[in-house]
């Protein structure tokens, strides 16, 4: 459905909006009621509010139901519907984790469930792009492989907001990118789903950026991946979505691999990262150490946090452009 | 731009990868001579399923070492530095 560039632009506008009023609101409940957490990368070991992602809930949301009925009742509805469940399926997950942590096991478990909407309300379509093949039928493996995927997605961002600002920078930027490639597409319900949540990341980031004065916690993490894992299955920009969350997904591949299983951070004998007496941080050199991004980026050298966090966000941006690139050598798509 | 050289390089050779993941398994998938044997569509359909999770898993196998070559070999340098 065509629905021009005009709501896009509202729905990028009034979810930023939403979310600069509603993060300090937030932080300052969870404060009240003790919800904190301690910044271990900072000299005097702030406590910060954490679980203030329920503020990117509280901005991306709305505009899908302002827009549900405006946009007409047929296959927009479905997919705001599912996106909408999808969301606050995995932001709620998110909350139990950051009140009475889950098992390593039962997290992605539950995150995948929160894929069951799309299968529901049926808003895929099983023919993934692929570079070079085109579309690929894959009608029995495709529903299981949207579980997974979402599962995938959430749990990858869930392990990258390990520093101030990474993940709504990152996220931000992919989900940008996501919007624009939509609307090249045509795509333009999904492209409004995903300038919800560009605003939404953008109003977060105010507030989490160095020296974050917020932690989105895992409501806010597992709301993010889940939604961008969400928008590129009803958008059939899985390929895009991959390549665009390499960095992401690299850092929790090379993780688990390292480790062997399912683990939480704080279940790590020995942590990637060592904090030097200047505050610089540095690779741990001990084998043991799994294998994050972070660690593969400090093994050159010791950095401070903001220049990690720079690295960070430029190997996103990267990956984004290839994203795009990647979508050019699908037959069909130019 | 010291360590963004080499890890954006990294990054795109990984993406290198994939692409050519994706020509193997359109080269494996697509049309091969051998799948003129496999007429029944649900055999067809694993063939596909099998080589194509072949590919992915060889893909992901290559990225993990790479990874992990990146990591030795770097350590190695700054140590000798």
């Amino acid at each position: 459905m065509d629905i021009g560039l005009t709501p896009v632009i509202l729905a990028v506008l009034l979810s930023f909006l939403i979310g600069v009023f509603a993060v300090p609101s937030i932080a300052k409940a969870n404060g009240r009621r003790g919800v904190m957490g301690v910044d271990v990368h900072k000299p005097h070991r702030p406590s910060i509010p954490e679980a203030c992602g329920l503020a990117i809930i509280c901005a991306a949301i709305p505009p899908l139901i302002v827009a549900a009925p405006l946009h007409g009742w047929g296959e927009p509805l479905r997919e705001y519907t599912a996106l909408t469940v999808l969301g606050l399926t995995a932001g709620l997950i998110g909350l139990w984790d950051d009140l009475k942590p889950l098992s390593p096991r039962v997290k992605p478990l539950l995150t995948a469930l929160a894929g069951l909407p799309i299968l529901l309300l049926h808003v895929y379509t099983p023919r993934p792009m692929l570079p070079f093949i085109g579309a690929t039928r894959l009608t029995i493996v495709y529903p299981l492989l949207i579980l997974v995927g979402v599962a995938v997605t959430a749990n990858a961002v869930n392990m990258m907001d390990v520093f101030n600002g990474v993940m709504p920078g990152t996220c931000g930027i992919i989900a940008a990118f996501t919007t624009v490639t939509l609307m090249a597409m045509g795509r333009w319900s999904v492209a409004y789903a995903s300038a919800a949540l560009t605003g939404a990341l953008a109003a977060f980031y105010i507030y989490n950026r160095y020296p974050a004065r917020v932690f989105a916690g895992d409501s806010g993490s597992l709301f993010v991946g889940a939604m961008l894992g969400g928008i590129a299955i009803i958008g059939r920009l899985e390929i895009f979505m991959i390549v665009a969350l390499m960095p992401h997904i690299m850092n929790a591949f090379y993780s688990l691999s390292s480790i062997g299983r399912l683990y939480e951070r704080r279940e790590v004998a020995s942590r990637p990262i060592r904090i030097l007496d200047d505050y610089r941080l540095d690779a741990s050199p001990d084998r043991r150490a799994p294998l994050t991004l972070a660690r593969i980026i400090l093994v050159h050298g010791p950095l401070d946090e903001r220049g990690l966090i720079r690295i960070m966000t430029a190997l996103t941006l990267l990956s984004s452009i290839l994203a795009v690139s990647t979508l050019l050598m699908v037959p069909g798509v130019r | 731009m010291r360590r963004l050289i080499p890890l954006s390089l990294f990054l795109v050779s990984m993406w290198g990868l994939m692409l050519l993941a994706s020509y193997a398994a359109l080269i494996l998938i697509a049309d091969p001579p051998w799948t003129r044997y496999l007429q029944d569509r649900v055999a067809f359909g694993v063939y596909r399923v099998v080589a194509g999770g072949i590919v992915f898993l060889a893909w992901l196998w290559t990225w993990k070492k790479a990874a992990e070559k990146y990591f030795e070999a770097f350590s190695r340098r700054r140590r000798l530095r």
